[in-house]
């Protein structure tokens, strides 16, 4: 009689993570924690103080006099050793770490300081005169892209540097037998992630062998560590990165921390020495990275009862002074749903990017989906009421249907699986619809402001390596390699003495990857959790990454941890046959669990893992486990099968879409224009959960970027392209009394792309969140045009009122 | 952002304090620091001297008499805060307090440095402003009192000398009779206000004979809106005594919170205040 | 200037410049890593410190105005058998932290509070928390951590 030997199954379950008692101790390793280079200088950065101009000349000879100073590198010096970094747009815009003649952008480096601490290093760059001729400014992206407007690279004829335009279906058909067409513009602003620790860096050169020792709380080496080798002038190989065991969270921001590694490696050449760099608040704030401003023009087509018929999207990306890989990817991230949770097969897209005098942009939580979403739910909501129709019903009518699934939507992303209406019907639940309904009646009866919002949102996950380039037409893709998947690489180990090691490069930065690598691989080895030590930090050097390695997109659910389940997998199938002479029965019928390899009807026949991989390590010859170390260690890369973009430039963008669905119930406040969120509502299906612990802290936290985001968030620039929120008293995040009640569900939708049917999430609130609000607030206040953030002044400034 | 090199000293007197104020013209003296020493650090701020007070005994210690609620310069907000006595004496630090910074902030920022810091959009130089309340100030010769109307001269600038100490604050006790009420508008909680309007009332069988009103974060100094309180006291309904209030001031502007907006918060706060004091 | 302190018990005593901050003095000259600098203009709260019992920003203090008193840091929080506190551990069974840069600074501050019966119901641990940006956990796991190491029931939802 077979026994049943119970396995405790580890993911799914709610396991408090393995990271927490580290950090908990503060004994966390963070980039300003290690010191792995001793006697390293500490460098201080000029900035430059105007958004244009020209650099007439520096004079550091006061700096150098400073007592503890080390050298003075200006950009100059810094052009002399390094190459332009690379862009996919073929355009000539020369971007360095520090400008050498030029100056694009208020806090562009133009020289470095290095001295035995960060005090002299700061004592020392203030006595750095640099002497500028100021050019014309132009700080937003509608002025930019006027042709008339000074243009920021020379070379170039305009500030718009990539013009793109496309067209899947019938657009023109669609618009032509509509009954009714809607067009709005919407401006969404900058934002920042702002992670609490700010960027870090060290590194040195080495003469003798041209390379670059480097670490930083990087989020990659992603695509971005052969851009930082390409403009270092040295091959990739040759430029080791490795990243601390801690990162103090990033939401896609710290991405862009590589221009830095470039800068301090240029830097420790040209000085000869080590250096380390911290960056502070003010720094951060200045020039470290955002969001793209976005200008958007939707037209959109409706029949006279509620379809969507057609789409036109005009997207004007505003991507700073330089084109900054892996921008202008903000543009083509959410390219292939452009459509959203709505069914339309005709759609029109034209996918501009312009260059201003502000801050070079890059990844940032939600990373394009809040730029589409914002003008899209907006639309419908306005659509909604020129129709006639309920906002929810309007939505109903359009949302792709479960048994559409999967999706082909019309700009080539293929959404897996979902049912959207049953996400939508468990939110009025949630939130208890009625309820908000009969509270808005009454309280608009008293005259209240009071509004309900809704917002629904595809979030993908797991980028296709291949989308960026949809900036090139397909002619001139097809000169160049073709770009497709997303891939990672995962070392794995039984050891001599038993316990396992699990090694990839996912650089966590508090989304508890290590937690979940030791859940699936409890799992594929009957082990505990504890069992397994996990290593998720980069190391270019010391382990096999892929491309795509890294943290963006949400890519740990879909890729590493498909990635680490195949890992995991292969090693069991290889103690299965290691064990299965020794238990004498088939391979495939040995059990994993408790530690052990088991007969599977025989519980007293078992031979633990510590034995079995003893016997491996020490005994090759006997056992038959001779070579690739013994069996017991192996090296897998999985990829996620996602095809380049076709000759029609259609993409399926990413691997996996989830759903979100937001309702919101505000009440402005018609003196002070503060908007009281009364509730907030929110139901996702991201797939299978791996974790639910770790998936509810990655959907609140996603939600709290989309709140800041659409209450309180904008890093705003005069005239003269001056940062006005440089500080966090201007630049203001929410705290925990910003937060409103929130409810919140999870439906899991498996993913049939995914080996364990999960999707990645995290991001998607931060999509949905500001499109949620702005139909709340635009619902309470009865106007259509609601900009973002709703700040209290803001908002007051939009409340109708009455003529004096 | 690391302060700029500078010299620290720790006086055992007021009259060491002062004299080495005297001394150095470029010195700066530190309380609880919680508002300099970020000017520290961004460098907007570089004094060669610091002259810290904690050093100095009885500067610390609230006492609460008859007509006064007198508190050392060196209370910390939090000491205050906690101080039942003080509070029930003068109920509007009970009201303005919670708004001051976060707690963190205000167990180290005392009462002394907020009102010499003279920051135009902090609560306790309005609270004084309100109350008609006064300071102690010691100098290299007798001390003297500086009533709060004079006090504050423009942002961060009061009217103490350059060599002169705050020792001790002094807000006024009112009769039983009256009324408080505080509120201000920030983007966050703890933040610094856009506006904020801090109000007393001497309410005798529901209604106002005698009214306080200030308003902060509007002005380079907090204000007094005596025009309104003209009004109030003259019994003017509400309506036009908001359109009074906006009238008086002439609003500076931020990104955050345009001139025009201030007004109407002005306005929208003082009736705030006037509804809850007659409410009560 | 030298500076004598005690850092959670131990005796310390370093010759520093005037200028130094108390962050820095903390992480550079006495190895106590765990105190985090987030923003050096006293906002972010993740440099938070104990000084003579009372959680204040560490990068609004100079080491030399705390030479003579009593620091504690998220180092001293844990029992002296290496046990977590159960403020601490009622983080980690909260989900309370993420990445973890700002934890030890709302560990400091929650620590004060909780020492001293402050933190009655949820709006005062929100209140306690406005002084400390989290960028990860949203807050929601930070305020039931502390809600549970106060003893409070579990968060109910609220009506309108």
């Amino acid at each position: 009689m077979a026994i049943t030997i119970s396995t405790p199954t580890w993911v799914g379950s709610a396991l408090p993570r393995v990271e927490d008692e580290t950090l908990l101790r503060g004994l966390g390793w963070f980039m300003d924690d290690i010191d792995p280079l001793p006697h390293a200088g500490h460098a201080a950065i000029v900035r430059s103080p105007f958004a244009h101009a020209r650099i007439v000349s520096i004079d550091a000879s006061e700096a150098l006099a400073v007592e503890g100073v080390i050298g003075v590198v200006t950009g100059a010096e810094i052009a002399a050793v390094t190459a332009p970094f690379p862009s996919v747009l073929d355009v000539p815009i020369d971007y360095r770490p520090a400008a050498a003649d030029v100056v694009r952008f208020v806090g562009e480096p133009v020289a470095v300081v290095v001295a035995r601490d960060r005090y002299v290093a700061e004592d020392a760059a203030e006595r750095i005169r640099v002497e500028y001729e100021p050019l014309a400014v132009v700080a937003d992206p509608a002025s930019a892209a006027d042709p008339a407007a000074v243009v920021l690279h020379a070379g170039t004829t305009s500030n718009v540097v990539s013009d793109r335009s496309f067209c899947y279906g019938d657009p023109a058909a669609a618009f032509r037998d509509a009954a009714l067409i809607v067009r709005r513009s919407f401006r969404h602003p900058r934002s920042s992630a702002t992670p609490v620790e700010c960027y870090g860096v060290i590194a040195a050169w080495n003469a003798a062998t041209g390379g670059v020792d480097a670490w930083a709380n990087f989020q990659g080496p992603f695509t971005l560590h052969g851009v930082a080798a390409a403009s270092l002038g040295i091959p990739a190989a040759q430029l080791r990165l490795r990243t601390p065991l801690q990162s103090g969270g990033s939401y896609g921001i710290k991405a862009a921390v590589y221009v830095y590694v470039v800068l301090l490696a240029a830097v420790s050449r040209l000085l000869g020495v080590p250096v380390r760099w911290t960056e502070d608040r003010g720094e951060h704030l200045l020039a470290s990275s955002s969001a793209t401003e976005r200008l958007t023009e939707v037209a959109a087509a409706f029949s006279a009862d509620g379809r969507l018929l057609g789409l036109e999207l005009d997207l004007l990306d505003d991507v700073g002074a330089y084109v900054r890989a892996p921008e202008p990817a903000t543009l083509y991230r959410m390219h292939g749903c452009l459509t959203g949770a709505y069914d339309v097969a005709n759609l029109a897209v034209r996918s501009r990017v312009v260059v201003t005098n502000r801050s070079p942009t890059g990844l940032n939580r939600g990373f394009g989906g809040p730029q589409l979403y914002y003008p899209l739910e907006r639309t419908m909501a306005i659509a909604a009421g020129e129709l006639g129709l309920d906002h929810l019903e309007l939505v109903r009518r359009n949302l792709v249907g479960a048994a559409q699934m999967p999706y082909h939507a019309a700009a080539g992303a293929i959404y897996d699986s979902g049912d959207y209406h049953r996400c939508v019907d468990e939110l009025l639940e949630v939130a208890d619809h009625d309820e908000l309904l009969a509270f808005r009646a009454e309280a608009r009866a008293t005259g209240r402001l009071v509004g309900l919002g809704l917002a629904v949102v595809v979030e993908p996950s797991v980028s296709n390596m291949g989308y960026i380039s949809l900036a090139q037409t397909a002619a001139e893709r097809a000169r160049g390699l073709p770009k497709s998947g997303n891939s990672e690489v995962v070392a794995i180990a039984l050891h001599p003495h038993g316990g396992v090691t699990v090694r990839f490069t996912s650089t966590p930065q508090g989304q508890g990857h290590a937690t979940v690598a030791a859940q699936i691989v409890a799992d594929a080895l009957g082990l505990q959790p504890q069992d397994v030590a996990v290593q998720a930090e980069a190391d270019t050097g010391g382990h096999p990454w892929a491309v795509s390695s890294g943290n963006y997109s949400s890519r740990f659910s879909g890729v590493v941890a498909s990635a680490i389940h195949q890992a995991a997998t292969l090693l069991a199938g290889r103690i299965r046959a290691l064990a299965a002479p020794q238990l004498g029965c088939a391979a495939d019928a040995v059990v994993l669990a408790g530690a052990a390899a088991r007969h599977p009807d025989d519980p007293d026949r078992s031979v633990s893992l510590r034995r079995l991989a003893g016997g491996a390590h020490w005994n090759p010859v006997g056992t038959g486990a001779a070579g690739d170390v013994n069996g017991l260690a192996l090296t897998a890369t999985y990829s996620i099968p996602l095809a380049e973009p076709d000759g029609d430039d259609r993409c399926n963008t990413s691997a996996a879409y989830g759903f979100i669905a937001d309702l919101a119930l505000v009440e402005v406040d018609r003196e002070t224009g503060v908007v009281q969120v009364l509730r907030y509502a929110t139901v996702h299906d991201a797939g299978r959960i791996l974790n639910p612990l770790i998936a509810n802290g990655q959907m609140l936290g996603g939600l709290a970027h989309g709140l800041g985001a659409a209450l309180l968030e904008e890093h705003r620039h005069d005239e003269d392209g001056n940062l006005l929120t440089a500080t966090f008293l201007d630049y203001t995040p929410p705290t925990a009394t910003e937060l409103p009640p929130i409810r919140h569900r999870a439906i899991e939708t498996p993913s049939p792309v995914t080996p364990l049917g999960a999707k990645g999430l995290g991001e998607g609130n931060t999509m949905s969140a500001p499109a949620c609000l702005a139909n709340a607030v635009a619902d309470a206040l009865g106007i259509d045009d609601v900009p973002l953030p709703l700040t209290p002044a803001r908002v007051w400034s939009l409340i109708p009122r009455e003529p004096a | 952002m690391k302060p700029a090199p500078l010299r620290y000293v720790r006086p055992q007197s007021v009259a060491e304090a002062c004299a080495a104020l005297h001394a150095e013209p470029e010195a700066k003296v530190i309380a609880g620091g919680q508002s300099l020493m970020p000017l520290l650090n961004f460098r907007l701020a570089v004094p060669e001297v610091l002259v810290d007070l904690a050093g100095i005994p009885g500067l610390r210690g609230i006492v609460v008499a008859e007509d006064s609620v007198e508190v050392g310069a060196m209370t910390t907000q939090r000491a205050l805060e906690r101080d039942a006595d003080a509070l029930a004496a003068c109920p509007l630090l009970a009201l303005a307090l919670p708004h001051v910074g976060h707690t963190t902030t205000r167990n180290r920022g005392t009462v002394g440095g907020s009102i010499a810091h003279a920051d135009a959009a902090a609560e306790l130089p309005c609270v004084l402003a309100c109350l008609d309340g006064s300071v102690i100030v010691a100098g290299q010769g007798a001390s003297r009192q500086q009533a709060a109307a004079g006090l504050f001269v423009t942002h961060l600038t009061s009217a103490l000398a350059a060599d002169e100490v705050l020792t001790a604050v002094r807000f006024p006790v009112l009769a039983d009779s009256w009324r408080f009420a505080f509120h201000e508008v920030t983007q966050r909680h703890g933040d610094y206000a856009m506006t904020m309007i801090a109000c007393a009332a001497d309410v005798v069988a529901g209604r106002i004979v005698e009214v306080r009103i200030a308003a902060g974060a509007i002005a380079d100094r907090p204000l007094r809106l005596t025009e309104a309180e003209q009004a109030v006291v003259a019994g003017v309904e509400l309506g036009e005594v908001r359109r009074i209030a906006e009238a008086s001031i002439e609003p500076s502007g931020s990104p955050h919170a345009p001139a025009a907006y201030r007004r109407a918060l002005v306005g929208a706060l003082v009736v705030r205040c006037l509804e809850q004091v007659l409410a009560a | 200037m030298r500076v004598t302190l005690h850092v959670n018990g131990r005796a310390y005593a370093r010759d520093v410049e005037d200028r130094l901050l108390l962050s820095d003095f903390l992480r550079h000259e006495l190895g106590l890593r765990g105190t985090h600098v987030g923003c050096e203009h006293g906002v972010c709260g993740a440099c938070t410190v104990l000084v003579d019992g009372a959680a204040v920003r560490s990068c609004l203090v100079l080491a030399v105005q705390v030479d003579g008193a009593a620091l504690r840091t998220v180092e001293g929080l844990a029992a002296t058998d290496g046990a977590l506190s159960p403020l601490q551990s009622a983080f980690r069974e909260h989900h309370g932290l993420q990445c973890g840069f700002c934890t030890p600074g709302i560990l400091m501050s929650a620590t004060e509070a909780l020492d001293r019966g402050e933190l009655t119901d949820r709006q005062a641990i929100n209140e306690l928390l406005s002084g400390h940006l989290c960028r990860c956990t949203g807050y929601v796991g930070i305020v039931e951590a502390i809600a549970a190491a106060v003893g409070l029931p579990p968060a109910e939802e609220q009506a309108l």
